[in-house]
């Protein structure tokens, strides 16, 4: 089975059911990997709506809930030292945010991890700039970024 | 994330997993794991979760139900379209 690192971009959309997510559903069919930040940027995401008044209590507590249920079908990999370091290397080349550049850092962690093992790691996320990021950490032929909403 | 933990097993089940770890050519600790996980129901038994196991401080809790979550999909209102732009408002976009 094949190991893909999905952005929390790409999970949100996967929460909502929006976009393109042909890819995003594939890659939870084999081995779905993110940061357990993923877990903190999209409840606060679901509740930030909340707090603008777009969405209902009841509609925050559904989206919670689906929330839940797509993080937990995914395998979480910790901020250890290795993703800290690999998080600023990352940002050394490319324009990236700081929590963009964690996703970036963790997923190389996790992709050496997988090379000693004679596996690969695959990086899904609908952000073009964190793409090219991974891009150039993993290789072009690993990344997909989604067409943009 | 890996951690340690003493288990004091019946004698019997102990060569069982012994005689298993010896068929599968597998270590008896990743044997053991597999059982233990098995036995609980939930997903690390598959191959690839046991080989990134020391990488993830979390393990899936459940396999991708997409049927069950295209239903839910189904009940959102409209307020819940484009969340993605919340997400970029938490990453720091605007």
């Amino acid at each position: 089975m094949i190991a893909t690192y999905l952005d929390s971009s790409a999970l949100v959309r996967l929460c909502v059911g929006e976009g393109e997510l042909s890819h995003v559903e594939e890659a939870m069919s084999g081995l779905p990997i993110t940061s357990v930040l993923a877990a903190i940027e999209i409840p606060i995401a679901i509740e930030a709506r909340f707090h603008r008044g777009q969405i209902t209590a009841g509609e925050r507590d559904e989206l919670l809930e689906i929330a839940g249920e797509v993080l937990t079908s995914v395998g979480k990999v910790g901020l250890s030292a290795a993703a800290r370091r690999e998080a600023v290397a990352a940002a050394r080349g490319n324009l990236l945010r700081a929590l963009d550049a964690i996703h970036v850092g963790t997923a190389v962690v996790v992709n050496r991890h997988q090379q000693r093992r004679g596996n690969t790691l695959l990086f899904c996320t609908g952000d073009l700039r964190q793409g090219e990021a991974a891009a150039a950490c993993l290789g072009r032929d690993r990344v997909t970024v989604l067409p943009p909403l | 994330m890996l951690a340690k933990a003493t288990l004091r097993l019946p004698a019997p089940l102990l060569e069982r997993l012994r005689e298993r770890s010896r068929e599968e050519g597998r270590s008896l600790n990743e044997t053991a794991a597999r059982a233990i996980e098995r036995g609980l129901g939930g997903t690390a038994s598959d191959e690839g979760w046991l080989g990134l196991g020391s990488v993830l401080e979390e393990l899936p809790a459940r396999r991708y139900d997409g049927v069950g979550l295209r239903h839910r999909w189904e009940r959102l209102g409209s307020g819940t379209r484009r969340l993605h732009e919340d997400l970029d408002w938490v990453r720091g976009d605007r």
